[in-house]
């Protein structure tokens, strides 16, 4: 028989255990996310169900009920193309998930568009209006397609749960667009994007310009140079060997890189090469770019000139595993060694007018990327945070249509993060204190270094709510997203909700 | 208590062995990705790839590093408070601060692979650290023992406690 001083003891410690496992639970609870909408999302918005400062209009979730009267607030679902006018390119895309198969590889499970991964280009002119039916046909979880890069109307960004409802098997949703910009970008899933992005479900977008293009970016040759890691295969354009493009002594030829995997592709040559775009804006002024390497981030595009030698052929290589050889096609081009220096863009080619001044900014926000361990979604890990915060007590962007907004970009993790704005392309103003001065360096993608911190701006110019995010996708999983939102824009969509929304 | 505490010390001291076997198995297979012809780039790498066969190696140095080690470590710490033994909570401390600092440093390589250097070394700290405080446990329950058949009753009922 215990004493009772030993009685008392053990009743202590059974109190104390029992209220630290109800704390724990409580704590682990607070942080299950549940059905949220991202207009809950930023600094003391962290609860899902606080909604006081909205008018009582916001909440109206999940009964997608378009334009919101109440406060006179617009919803994302009426942020359009011009809905008469008729549409000069129409495709029509069916998403499958099924065996892919990757020539010169094995076949792996993922996921198709038409039938093949990538899925067909999309070609159109500067200025086309673009309308693509897709069609989910067997990609169980849902999906949608984003338009990496297209600064379109928030109807047509594809993000589940943001912008529309993943689109169910045997469901399809319209995207029009005007193609304003020329350039190269590429299409994806952004429902379970990590998984469906990975496993496939993407093609490249190539606008041609309304105009030719000036004497020193115009090529003889166009070719699309598509990275894709397919289950460990290095492919191009789907294909796990080299591309030969085949040219004449002295002909150029336009490489339009995209990188569609997970972390930065390098594009390396022994001879000379130049950049003729980034992220499907001109360069002003390039120049040869010799024993140096450029770096595209992970969802990033560059398109490259090369020309073919007199005799024989040049060997681009691009992400490291593959090459794109331009001139002779029976030439034998032995692979050039990678370049150790790289190509800095923030003093590459030479400046133009950027067309608003950051000097004057309407908005400035922070956004600094760190890590820290936690529980996302009752789930335990080292996860990213923004500003010091967890996801979702993330930061969001708030902004009014015509603002001059700077952001500063800071990683302060040890990771790179390609860090990627929907709807908008932004202009790198400087890196850790040093000014651009190169060509205008407008990027939708930008790798952000360990221990680098970048300024950028952009006009606001295209409501609705946009995510801005890193493009190594399980980071997204992990917490790296925050969204910039327009004063007066409410989205009736949510996460995790009856549709399955799951962006990331 | 003093029997789990020996056991969870002994434990975080046999993860780091496997620690050290996963991480060379994961770069032994990466060389021979790369000897064979094998491109290893950031793409490759993000895609869970990089390892070729040894890419098992860095789920295990991942899994048993980020969680499982620091796990253990932070039950020794509140195991430590219930083994009245001189030296317990110290040592449990001890090995749970290397820890920490293991952790920390091995998230942090990438970035500034110099840390790699002292990620090596502090490998080993956390070994010795918790064989000591394993040993010096284990040390006070054999004197326990050996005066347990002196006083049978007490000796019975702080084993039981103790199971």
């Amino acid at each position: 028989m215990p004493s009772r001083r030993e009685l008392v003891r053990r009743l202590a410690v059974g109190v104390a255990v029992a209220t630290a496992v109800a704390a724990g639970a409580v704590a682990w609870s607070s942080t299950l996310l549940g059905e949220y909408s991202v207009m809950d999302m930023g600094a003391g918005h962290g609860a899902p169900v606080d909604h006081a400062g909205h008018g009582g209009s916001g909440s109206g979730a999940s009964a997608a009920s378009g334009t919101v009267g109440a406060t006179g607030a617009v919803s994302v679902t009426s942020l359009t193309a011009d809905p008469d006018r008729p549409a000069d390119v129409r495709v029509e895309l069916t998403a499958r998930q099924e065996t892919v198969d990757v020539p010169g590889g094995r076949a792996i499970e993922g996921y198709t568009v038409n039938g093949t991964s990538p899925g067909p280009t999309i070609r159109a002119r500067q200025g086309d209006l673009v309308e693509v039916v897709f069609v989910n046909e067997s990609v169980a979880a849902g999906a949608t397609l984003h338009w990496h890069g297209l600064d379109l109307p928030n109807a047509a960004d594809g993000v589940a749960g943001v912008t529309q409802d993943a689109v169910p098997v045997g469901g399809s949703y319209v995207y029009r667009f005007v193609a304003e910009d020329a350039g190269t970008y590429w299409y994806h899933s952004h429902q379970v994007s990590h998984e469906q992005v990975v496993g496939g479900l993407l093609g490249a977008v190539v606008i041609e310009p309304a105009e030719p293009p000036a004497a020193n970016l115009a090529t003889d040759l166009d070719v699309t140079a598509l990275l894709h890691v397919y289950g460990g295969q290095h492919t191009l354009n789907g294909r796990a060997d080299d591309e030969h493009v085949a040219a004449a002594p002295g002909e150029t030829v336009r490489v339009r890189v995209i990188n569609t995997d997970q972390g930065t592709a390098p594009v390396w040559s022994d001879e000379p090469f130049r950049v003729l775009a980034i992220d499907g804006h001109d360069v002003n002024e390039p120049s040869d770019v010799d024993g140096r390497k450029l770096l595209i981030p992970a969802g990033g595009r560059a398109d490259v000139a090369v020309r073919a030698p007199d005799h024989g052929a040049v060997g681009l290589h691009v992400g490291g595993a593959r090459r794109v050889l331009v001139g002779d096609p029976a030439a034998d081009v032995p692979p050039a060694p990678q370049a150790t220096e790289t190509l800095d863009l923030l003093a590459y080619g030479e400046p133009a007018p950027l067309g608003f001044d950051p000097a004057s900014a309407d908005r400035t926000y922070d956004y600094v990327i760190g890590r820290r361990f936690g529980l996302l979604d009752g789930r335990p890990g080292n996860f990213w945070t923004i500003n010091g915060r967890l996801f979702p007590d993330v930061p969001m962007f708030h902004v009014t249509e015509g603002d001059v907004v700077v952001m500063r970009i800071v990683n302060q993790s040890g990771d790179v993060h390609p860090m990627h704005l929907h709807g908008h392309h932004v202009v790198v103003v400087s890196r850790d204190g040093v000014a651009a001065s190169g060509s205008p360096w407008w990027v939708d993608s930008l790798d952000v270094h360990p221990g680098e911190s970048y300024q950028i701006a952009f006009v606001a110019d295209n409501p609705g709510i946009w995510s801005d995010h890193c493009h190594t996708l399980p980071h997204a999983v992990d917490g790296l997203v925050a969204h910039v939102m327009y004063d007066g824009v409410t989205t009736p969509f949510t996460i995790n909700g009856a549709a399955g929304n799951q962006p990331e | 208590m003093r029997k789990l505490y020996t056991g969870l010390a002994w434990t975080i001291a046999g993860a780091v062995v496997i620690q050290a076997a996963a991480i060379a198995f994961a770069f032994g297979g990466m060389l021979n990705l790369v000897s064979e012809g094998g491109v290893v780039d950031k793409a490759l790498l993000e895609s869970f790839q990089a390892g070729g066969v040894g890419e098992v190696g860095f789920m295990v140095h991942g899994v048993v590093g980020g969680v499982l080690i620091p796990l253990i470590a932070l039950a020794l710490l509140v195991v430590s408070f219930f083994v009245r033994v001189r030296g317990a909570k110290l040592w449990a401390a001890i090995v749970f601060g290397l820890v920490v600092l293991q952790v920390v440093l091995g998230f942090s390589i990438v970035g500034s692979p110099y840390l790699g250097l002292i990620h090596g070394a502090n490998a080993l700290a956390v070994v010795a650290t918790a064989a000591v405080a394993a040993l010096r446990v284990r040390r006070a329950r054999a004197a326990d023992a050996a005066q347990a058949p002196l006083e049978p009753a007490e000796g019975a009922s702080s084993d039981a406690v103790a199971a």
